[in-house]
């Protein structure tokens, strides 16, 4: 039923609607034909004023000088920003990058990013600074290491318009190969998107990181937030979405790291006393799907088979059912040591 | 830069079809769908005549704008309560396929649409979504978010009465 003159959405028809509104509001490309000769007397006048300017500029730059003012650093120097790297787990930060893919500056760009110092990243290559900015992250605890299935880290590049496929592919390629071999990076998964310098500042007039706003579909909440991207990452319609929109590609957890919060989990509950070895036999020989179900199951029973287990502890230690006061505080470091909690503000992790 | 018309031209017809589908579904309406889509390319046109340099990623760009106008339909409109689709019989649904073929052969595209524009929402966007789009009936249930039996009811209901009143027509 492939046609171009639909009674709905007729594609001819829209595009003669345009133009005779344009017409009416006077759009058309005649008149800029006005503008650019309006233009050309103001050219010579700033082309004067460039020339006396581009000796200040080169003396400058021969002296490179960092300075630091809050939520910036960056090292003035005669480097062309040609693209900006937003990092975004919360906290969030945007590098600024230079053709020869090293970091110009950093913007810390919430709170929580400004808790982190990044001031000896600057001049580091983009791929080292990325996997710093993310152990650090770590380190303070916006990331829970015991659980990282549910963490994403997501990374936008945007390329300074004009710039060379050449120059994008190097950059990118030196991204990617990080990702691949760094065991940080591999600890979570890591959501590479591609946008563009429109979608930049459509970001920053709303005071919004960049991939936060890409991951949000540009559209804001009821109450004008955004949603983190751990609620957006949630959800798969929203997911399928930005694939269907953007250049994406997300890393998954490798075997290795999923095994390993498996293995700690298990730990935890056989020191409690509970029997782990059923758990422990699907563990045996299963691939990643296998693993990722096992893990989603072992989170919603964690709690209570913890809970069990110690009450049956507290049963057996007093039969004549006195008051078990060591139960109590059994209780209590369990909800403190619960898996997949990673809300709890002790660690310090946001959303 | 010079500008030349094809390259817009180019463009809106490249993504014409994408952005129509994309607000038809965001807004399961078929009569501000249209005009949603007339302000997109509209707003797109103007900042291309202005644009000094090529636009890079006028596909995303136009997306944006999209979403810029949705958000503000949302915010217009109250979203409506999926519960009014009736309960679906399944047995009803078995020769939906049969259905389809014989009244699309036998009727001109034009009566079909025809018809599908006296249609109330969401029947009509949804039957639009199938025939001006070609979505899949999973496609359209994922997208409106109605379960894909409930979407082929719908479908069904209206052809056999398109089959039924045209039966007695000579066209």
């Amino acid at each position: 039923m492939k046609r171009k003159n639909y009674q709905f959405f007729n594609e001819e028809e829209t595009l003669k609607s345009l133009y005779k509104r344009a017409h009416h509001e006077g759009l058309s490309l005649d008149s800029r034909k006005e503008e650019h000769f309006m233009k050309k007397s103001w050219l010579k006048m700033g082309a004067v004023l460039a020339l006396a300017a581009s000796f200040v500029f080169a003396y400058t730059q021969l002296n490179p000088q960092i300075t630091e003012n809050e939520g910036i650093v960056e090292v003035i120097s005669e480097k062309a920003v040609v693209a900006y790297i937003s990092i975004d787990i919360n906290p969030s930060f945007e590098l600024a990058v230079c053709n020869d893919d090293t970091v110009k500056s950093i913007e810390q760009l919430n709170d929580d990013a400004l808790s982190i110092d990044v001031s000896d990243l600057i001049g580091m290559d983009v791929d080292l600074a990325i996997e710093a900015i993310v152990a650090r992250a770590t380190e303070a605890g916006f990331i829970d290491l015991e659980d990282t299935v549910e963490d994403y880290v997501v990374i936008t590049s945007v390329m300074e318009d004009g710039i060379s496929e050449q120059i994008e592919l190097q950059l990118r390629t030196k991204i990617e190969e990080r990702l691949q071999i760094s065991e940080t990076l591999s600890s979570v998964k890591v959501v590479s998107i591609k946008a563009d310098m429109v979608a930049k500042f459509e970001a920053e007039e709303k005071e919004v990181p960049v991939g936060l706003y890409v991951i949000n579909g540009g559209i804001a909440q009821e109450d004008g937030t955004y949603l983190s991207v751990k609620e957006v990452f949630a959800n798969e319609n929203s997911v399928n979405e930005l694939k269907n929109t953007y250049q994406i590609n997300i890393t998954e957890l490798s075997l290795e790291q999923l095994t390993l919060t498996l293995q700690n989990w298990l730990e935890q509950l056989e020191a409690a006393g509970v029997d782990v070895s059923s758990y422990e036999a699907q563990m045996i020989d299963a691939d990643i799907n296998e693993l990722v179900t096992l893990h989603d199951t072992l989170k919603e029973t964690y709690t209570d088979l913890l809970s069990d287990s110690q009450l049956n502890q507290s049963e057996n230690a007093n039969p004549e059912g006195e008051k078990p006061e060591d139960a109590g505080n059994s209780s209590e470091n369990a909800g403190q040591s619960e898996a997949g909690s990673s809300q709890s503000s002790g660690s310090g992790k946001k959303n | 830069m010079k500008k030349n018309i094809e390259e817009f031209e180019t463009i809106y017809h490249a993504n014409y079809e994408i952005i129509s589908k994309h607000v038809l579904i965001k807004t399961s309406n078929v009569n501000d769908a249209q005009d949603i889509v007339q302000d997109v390319f509209y707003d797109f046109y103007k900042h291309w005549l202005k644009s000094e340099k090529a636009i890079e990623y006028p596909s995303a760009y136009l997306k944006q704008i999209a979403n810029h106008h949705l958000s503000s339909y949302y915010h217009q409109k109250s979203h409506e309560d999926s519960s009014q689709f009736e309960d679906t019989n399944l047995n009803q649904i078995a020769d939906l396929h049969n259905i389809e073929n014989e009244v699309i052969d036998e009727l001109t595209l034009d009566l079909i649409f025809n018809e599908i524009n006296l249609l109330k929402e969401p029947d009509k966007s949804i039957l639009v979504a199938r025939y001006r789009f070609d979505m899949t009936f999973k496609e359209i249930a994922e997208q409106f978010n109605i379960a894909e039996s409930t979407i082929k009811s719908i479908v069904q209901r209206n052809l056999l009465k398109l089959k039924e009143k045209f039966s007695s027509k000579s066209y």
